[in-house]
Order: structure tokens, then C-alpha cells, then sequence
């Protein structure tokens, strides 16, 4: 696939998921570019009273009757009311059933209903009747949230009670609602930290939230309720425009990133509260958004450049000198640094190069071994400390001090640490290596 | 009732989920759907459900104002659902996009004589008050900002269609009247513009 349409492809990624990976074969450097662009461009989406209004102005030309689902306002959400009148209407319907059905038959008795028993019917059948309709009426014309919650089945009371929970203490951040809405003992479970128990953690939870990103709000995108339980999946969003204190005492400061999680919550109730809540989410997916942790671009950067610097070292071992220096840049830099007797610092030219190792290290030493023992790797910087071992066998004539410097006969162990810089092309364009001289000399 | 309840009147889901044009594999088939809106008014909601963020995207980027915005994309809504008898098949996003593109150019002619009002910080990579590491990177965003605002109107225009509108390159070739090949290459073409302007910006900044 040619550039043009990758880059399109990328940019169509990018809307939908803004950590997306490139297509494979898109030019690194583009990537990059991109990605800024697509992020400098994006522009935050109106708010749910925008959408209202627009809707409300767009509605005055047309017949009335109908309204998107993105206009609803979030509370009473219509399933949660049609919960209601269903669940009347049924209990209305057994009750007439049962009245109905008359008196039962004894057999060996005379079943003639006498005119109380009609009498009786009817003035049931009338009281019924009217109930229902006082019930019906009133569950109509009073406001949410009040007496009729009394008619609602535990599946819809849960759903109401979960919605509730999000719309008011997430989205609203009136943490004044968990009172009401979670246990006592409510436990909450996140991935990679500590149970919590008590309401106060969530209270601080969403507050660690809203001060991060104000403008947070999750939208329910999917939800199934139990008599004991609520199970939705979430899909959060929000400017990170304040500090988030991520646990373990980091805090990420603000970084005005645009973040979408995408969140599972398996709720579980009992006396029609929540009582313990798992939450499963992405939360590397959200510190990438945050560009706190490297994309997987950057990732693989750093896997190549520690390859390299393997591989440059495999060379040295092997004290091929052409082979070593095809892993480093034309104009690379090369110091040893603090050591005091402190031999050059300079850019160094590859004739100077060959020269320490050929006719000096590997002269010296001809058995020189270098083994790593710790490596990390950071952007375009990869760090090695490695134990250095080889028998000196031949003097050092001027690389290690100005003046010869005699050979021990005996196998010499020390320490280098290395820090290495690699281009954007993979070739190594620094090497700067601290050391503690060879042992005995100081 | 609350006020936003007496303002709005609900779909009526108690006779049955809303008419939609969902095909057996849940693909919503938007050319049916734009049918069906003629005759009820509930497939338009839906067709607003689903265009309404990228149509105001699309106005904000272009104009600039939350104000002028709304208005635009009210506008475009209003419009669409009055010429939906004038929908001659195709792709409904480049249909309702055309009419957006039409009213932000309506606009445009109508502010040239007006005093440029007061613009908003609508951003997402807005700028606050950030730390130093974060700075650098707000201000990278801002050069690119600086640099797509010294494009030419039309290609800003392909920007905001592909960046904010999320159209494909077929869907924006066929409201400006081109392939969608040689959008594609004109994207590309601004891009690399684009990024050889950001760069020598860089270096400019770096040896300033």
C-alpha cells in the first residue's frame, strides 16, 4: 500500500482510538507527525447541552414525538420508567386475575353464588379497578425518585440505583449520592491495587478523578441487571487538565491529553445498594494516552537500540574491529570519562578508534571478555553497566596512561559503565564509558 | 416533571424498539434509514445520534466559536431534515457534510464585513497553565496549529473534513468533486508540507 493511503488509514485510526498503532510500512518519522497533528487539530466535543439545544432548535421544524438518544437527559432514563409502569400493570392484572376467578368449587356443595357473594365481586372487581387507576395515576404524575420506587423489580431498582450512582457522583461529582447508593462495607476492587473498603475510598476515587480530568463523564454503553447484581461496560472520557495521582504516591501533572477508557464494572448488590464493585479497564491504554508510558512505537525503538548495542558488544567479544564499527554512525563520539588519569576526552576519528582496541585492549588482553550486568533502555539512550575480565598479558604502550603501562601476567577483572546513544537509522552516535581503572592501580 | 422533560417529548419505546434499517449482520444501512426518515421523524433522530459530534466538530475547526458552531451546525440539521426528499442515494455522511461545507462558506461571505468576534479556547490540546515537561509539548501543538491556520482556505477545509468531520478520502472527493485517489495524495501532499514547515520552525526556535 502506497503512503497516501496509509497515512489515511493512520488518521482514521487515530479518530477512533487516539493510542492507535500505525499501519505497518507508514515512515516512522510520519508516524510521528501525524499523531501530533491529528492531537493539535482534535477539538473537544460539545457538551451535552449544546447537543440539546441544537436538537431543540432542529425539533422546531419538525413533528414532534421523537427525540435521539444522545438528547436524553440521563435521569429518569426511559427504560427505568417503563420498568415501573410494566411492573404495576402486571401486579394490577394478577390481582384482577385472582378476583376474578371466582370463588372455588367444593365438590358435594352447592356452588350457587348468592347475591352477597355477586354483591361482593363486584364492589372487589370495582375497588380493583379504581386502585389500579389511583396507582397508575399517581406512579404518572409524581416525580422520579419518589414513593413509587416501591413498584419497582429488584432488577430495575438495581439498574436505577447503579445509574444514579454514575450519572450523579461520577458525572455530576456529588460523592453526597454514595450515601445512598453504596453499603457501608462497600468493597472496591480495582486491577493492580489493594481492595478498598468504605465508602470515603470512593468518595476520594472520584475525586482523585475530577480533579484530574473536570470534565469527566462516563457514558453506560451497555448494561445487564440481576436481582444481586449490575454488570456495564463503561466508556469514560476526559481532559487531563489536573494533577492524577496515580497509586503508589506517583502523580502524573497535567498533561491537557484527551483520554477514552473503556471500562467494565461488575457491581454487586445487596439491600438495594451496591456492596462491592470490580472495575476492569485499560490502564496502561490510559497512562499511554497520558504519554506517561511509551507507545509501542517508542517501545520497539528501544528493543532495536538495546540490539544494537548487543550486537556492537558481541563484536567487541569477538575483537572484530570492522564489525564493531559497522554498528556505529560515520561521526560518532567516543570518551572515557572520569577516571584520573583521564586519557581523552574528543570526537573520536576511527583511525584513533582501531587504535585503542587493536593495538591496545585486544593487544593486551588477548582472552578480553565484557559481560553485562545491568542494561537499561531509555528513548534514544541505552545504558550498560558490564564487568570487564581478560588476562594482561602484553604491556599497554600509552591508551591507559601516558607512559607504558607494564602487564600483570594475571587476570584482570573491572567495571565500565556505558552510556550509548543510537539515531533515528539504528547507528550507535555516542558511546561515552565510566570506569574504575584496572584494580591495584589507584 | 423536571424542565428538560417538558421541553422535550420522548420516543415512545413502549410500542417497540424504534423503525431502523439495521442490516441481519447489525450494519446500520444508512441509504435506508434516510428513506425511512422521510415518513418518521424517529430515523432522523437517529441520523443526528450519529452525526451530530462529527458535524460540530467539523463547524468548531472551521469557524473557530462555540456560538458560531452551534448555530452552524443547527443550521445544517435544519437543512437536512428539510431537503431529506433531495437525497439522491450515495454516502449520507458526504450528503450532510456537503451542507455543512455549504454553510460554513454562507458564513464566511456574510462575516468578511463583520468585526472577527472574540475566539475561545475549544481546543483539546488546549493550553493551560502546565507544567515545564508538559509546556514543550503544548507548545509543539500550538506550532502546528499556527502552521495549519497559514494554510490555504481549501486545504484546511480537507483537514478539518478528514481531522474533525471523519470522512474517508472517497467520501471528501465526492463533495469537492474529485477522486478519492487524488485526495488521498493532496492529504499526503499537505502533510509533508505540513511537517518540513514544523520542522524548520524547530530549528529556527532551537537556534534562536
Amino acid at each position: 500500500m502506497n503512503q497516501s493511503k496509509l497515512i489515511e488509514q493512520f488518521m482514521q485510526d487515530l479518530r477512533d482510538h487516539p493510542g492507535a498503532v500505525p499501519p505497518p510500512g507508514l515512515d516512522a518519522s510520519m508516524v510521528k507527525f501525524v499523531r501530533k497533528l491529528v492531537t493539535a487539530e482534535r477539538t473537544r466535543p460539545a457538551s451535552h447541552d449544546v447537543q440539546v439545544r441544537v436538537w431543540q432548535r432542529v425539533q422546531g421544524s419538525m413533528r414532534p414525538g421523537t427525540i435521539p438518544n444522545s438528547v436524553r437527559p440521563p435521569k429518569p432514563s426511559t427504560n427505568y420508567r417503563q420498568a415501573q409502569v410494566n411492573n404495576l400493570k402486571h401486579k394490577e392484572e394478577m390481582k384482577m386475575e385472582n378476583v376474578l376467578r371466582g370463588p372455588i368449587v367444593v365438590p358435594g356443595r352447592r356452588a350457587v353464588p348468592s347475591l352477597g357473594r355477586i354483591f361482593a365481586l363486584a364492589v372487589a372487581v370495582v375497588g380493583a379497578v379504581l386502585f389500579g387507576g389511583f396507582l397508575l395515576f399517581s406512579l404518572l404524575t409524581s416525580p422520579p425518585g419518589g414513593p413509587e420506587a416501591v413498584y419497582l423489580s429488584p432488577e430495575a431498582a438495581n439498574q436505577a440505583v447503579f445509574e444514579r450512582y454514575i450519572n450523579e457522583a461520577w458525572n455530576a461529582g456529588k460523592t453526597d449520592v454514595l450515601n445512598e447508593t453504596l453499603t457501608e462495607d462497600h468493597v472496591c476492587y480495582e486491577p493492580g491495587k489493594p481492595e478498598e473498603v468504605g465508602i470515603e475510598h470512593m468518595a476520594a476515587m472520584i475525586g482523585t478523578y475530577r480533579t484530574a480530568f473536570p470534565d469527566w463523564q462516563f457514558a453506560i454503553e451497555d448494561l445487564v441487571a440481576t436481582d444481586d447484581a449490575v454488570w456495564a461496560r463503561l466508556v469514560g472520557t476526559g481532559t487531563q487538565s489536573g494533577p492524577f495521582a496515580w497509586a503508589g504516591g506517583v502523580t502524573v501533572e497535567p498533561t491537557d491529553s484527551p483520554v477514552t477508557v473503556e471500562v467494565m464494572i461488575a457491581a454487586r448488590f445487596a439491600d438495594g445498594k451496591i456492596a462491592e464493585q470490580r472495575f476492569e479497564y485499560d490502564a496502561l491504554g490510559l497512562l499511554r494516552q497520558l504519554q506517561v508510558v511509551p507507545s509501542p512505537e517508542t517501545s520497539l525503538t528501544e528493543q532495536r537500540n538495546i540490539e544494537v548495542v548487543r550486537q556492537g558488544m558481541d563484536a567487541f567479544n569477538q575483537h572484530d574491529i570492522d564489525a564493531m564499527l559497522a554498528y556505529y554512525a560515520p561521526t560518532f563520539r567516543h570518551s572515557f570519562g572520569v577516571d584520573r588519569y583521564a586519557i581523552w576526552t574528543y570526537p573520536a576519528t576511527v583511525e584513533r578508534f582501531k587504535w585503542i582496541f587493536e593495538q591496545e585492549l585486544w593487544h593486551a588482553f588477548p582472552d578480553l571478555q565484557m559481560n553485562i550486568t545491568n542494561l537499561v533502555a531509555a528513548g534514544d539512550t541505552v545504558v550498560v553497566e558490564a564487568n570487564v575480565r581478560g588476562t594482561f598479558e602484553h604491556d599497554l604502550t600509552g591508551w591507559y596512561s601516558y607512559d607504558p603501562y607494564p602487564a600483570t601476567h594475571r587476570v584482570e577483572s573491572w567495571s565500565w559503565l556505558i552510556i550509548w546513544r543510537v539515531d533515528e537509522d539504528g547507528k550507535i552516535v555516542e558511546s561515552r564509558t565510566y570506569w574504575d581503572g584496572f584494580p591495584g592501580t589507584y | 416533571m423536571s424542565k428538560s422533560d417538558q421541553a422535550i417529548t420522548y420516543l415512545d419505546t413502549s410500542k417497540g424498539p424504534p423503525v431502523t434499517a439495521v442490516s441481519p449482520d447489525g450494519v446500520i444501512d444508512e441509504v435506508a434509514l434516510m428513506r425511512l426518515a422521510r415518513e418518521d421523524t424517529s430515523c432522523f433522530a437517529q441520523l443526528y445520534d450519529r452525526y451530530f459530534d462529527l458535524i460540530y466538530a467539523y463547524c468548531l475547526k472551521r469557524v473557530g466559536t462555540l456560538e458560531e458552531a452551534e448555530d452552524l451546525t443547527s443550521l445544517t440539521f435544519m437543512q437536512a431534515l428539510n431537503d431529506l426528499h433531495q437525497y439522491r442515494g450515495g454516502s449520507v455522511a458526504a450528503w450532510l457534510f456537503r451542507i455543512a461545507r455549504n454553510r460554513v462558506i454562507d458564513h464566511y461571505r456574510r462575516r468578511r464585513t463583520q468585526v472577527p468576534l472574540n475566539t475561545v479556547e475549544f481546543s483539546m490540546a488546549a493550553a493551560h497553565p502546565v507544567p515545564l515537561d508538559a509546556l514543550t509539548q503544548a507548545e509543539d501543538y500550538q506550532i502546528i496549529r499556527d502552521l495549519v491556520a497559514d494554510l490555504p482556505d481549501c486545504q484546511r477545509d480537507i483537514l478539518a473534513l478528514k481531522i474533525n468531520g471523519g470522512l474517508t478520502a472517497d467520501e471528501i472527493g465526492a463533495m469537492v468533486g474529485m477522486k478519492g485517489g487524488a485526495v488521498r495524495v493532496l492529504l499526503h501532499r499537505i502533510i509533508r508540507r505540513l511537517r518540513a514547515r514544523y520542522e524548520e520552525t524547530l530549528k529556527q526556535e532551537g537556534s534562536s
